[in-house]
């Protein structure tokens, strides 16, 4: 249930309405979070895109936050969300299709991010990509397999069949959207941590730790793309 | 080239899904797998390698899936059968009151299309769907 209110609370913000006093109770409309009909068209559309999931309920104003986290988990597998998310977004002055086309052209990346040194194309038909990336790390080369499925001017979300050694499970994505004149770029990472592994090399605060790292892992990512896409407009 | 198939099942969508999603349940459901090593599966993502009786002799196959909880799995293979350059595809999952409308369809390109016969590919896939409908059904009614 947690992990699902933070997401639903996370969509709410995406809509520009401030949710710090959201409850499971609060409902959808005016009496509540304040959304119009069409804010409750849009918010269920957003999350059926977070999700990953059909809703095939339509919200009212009536509606409250506990429906909503309801229908949202009987419409997800019988396994659970992912143990830790992070995620950061940044606004940049540049359109969203150049945006997408720079993190999309993985092949381009060597000579744009001074870390990765090399690019291997396993497999690219324009929406699946497979490729082997080497990359210059604090602890020497480490060469990373990347699945990708990218939706032209939208979206892109990867796994990595072979995560770092503390992770059982590690995929993400970046979101594109229009803001304005701008892009708003968003990044996500969600992991399951392979628990041995994790203690041994984050012996305290495992779990805050491992978050932390990623954390920083994407906003070094997202600061980098916007230096390089912005100095180039 | 493309195809698709339409089929309905008599179960809710989250069984249909369910039964799609877990790829180790392949080899009880389909009687022409041979076996299914998982690489990858947290759920939403997966990689395996799945090996099919052809004929006289066994092909495998690796494939990704990107699954979308009762609604959508689609899937790519990294290395498809010899046939094939290319093959891609996407299973969707839609209500109907209370049954399960499965939509699969499939696009590939062939390395010799002299020796290709489309015929053959859509026994498969609709094979797939029977063999599929037949388990899940059989599930629901105890």
């Amino acid at each position: 249930m947690c992990a699902v209110i933070e997401e639903v609370k996370s969509v709410i913000d995406e809509l520009g309405i401030d949710c710090s006093k959201m409850s499971g109770q609060s409902k959808l409309g005016e009496t509540g979070i304040g959304l119009d009909s069409q804010e409750i068209i849009d918010f269920t559309c957003m999350l059926e895109k977070r999700f990953k999931i059909k809703l095939s309920t339509s919200f009212t104003k009536k509606s409250d936050i506990e429906e909503v986290v309801r229908c949202i988990q009987e419409k997800q597998s019988p396994r659970k969300l992912f143990e830790g998310k992070i995620e950061a977004s940044l606004n940049v002055n540049c359109p969203v299709e150049k945006a997408y086309q720079a993190i999309y052209e993985m092949e381009k990346w060597p000579g744009k991010l001074p870390h990765v040194k090399r690019i291997e194309t396993l497999y690219n038909d324009g929406v699946y990509q497979e490729f082997l990336m080497d990359v210059q790390s604090d602890t020497g080369m480490i060469q990373v397999r990347s699945i990708r499925r990218c939706l032209a001017g939208e979206e892109i979300t990867f796994f990595q069949p072979t995560p770092p050694k503390f992770l059982e499970h590690h995929c993400g994505g970046w979101s594109f959207q229009k803001e304005g004149s701008l892009c708003k770029i968003r990044t996500w990472h969600q992991w399951n941590l392979k628990k041995g592994k994790a203690q041994e090399l984050f012996p305290e605060q495992t779990e805050e730790r491992v978050a932390k790292l990623l954390q920083a892992h994407a906003e070094l990512a997202l600061n980098t793309w916007k230096v390089l896409l912005e100095k180039v407009l | 080239m493309k195809i698709v198939k339409q089929l309905t099942v008599n179960a809710p969508v989250g069984v249909v899904y369910g039964f799609y999603a877990d790829i180790r349940k392949w080899k009880e459901v389909m009687d022409d797998v041979v076996g299914v090593s998982v690489f990858y599966d947290d759920g939403f993502h997966q990689e395996f390698d799945m090996t099919v009786q052809r004929g006289s002799g066994q092909e495998t196959v690796r494939s990704v899936r990107f699954c979308y909880p009762c609604s959508s799995i689609e899937i790519f293979q990294t290395k498809p059968s010899p046939l094939f350059t290319s093959m891609s595809g996407v299973w969707r999952f839609l209500e109907e009151n209370g049954a399960t409308l499965i939509e699969a369809t499939r696009q590939f390109e062939v390395k010799e299309e002299a020796s290709f016969n489309m015929a053959v590919l859509e026994k498969f896939l609709q094979h797939n769907l029977d063999s599929f409908k037949k388990r899940i059904e059989a599930s629901c009614t105890g």
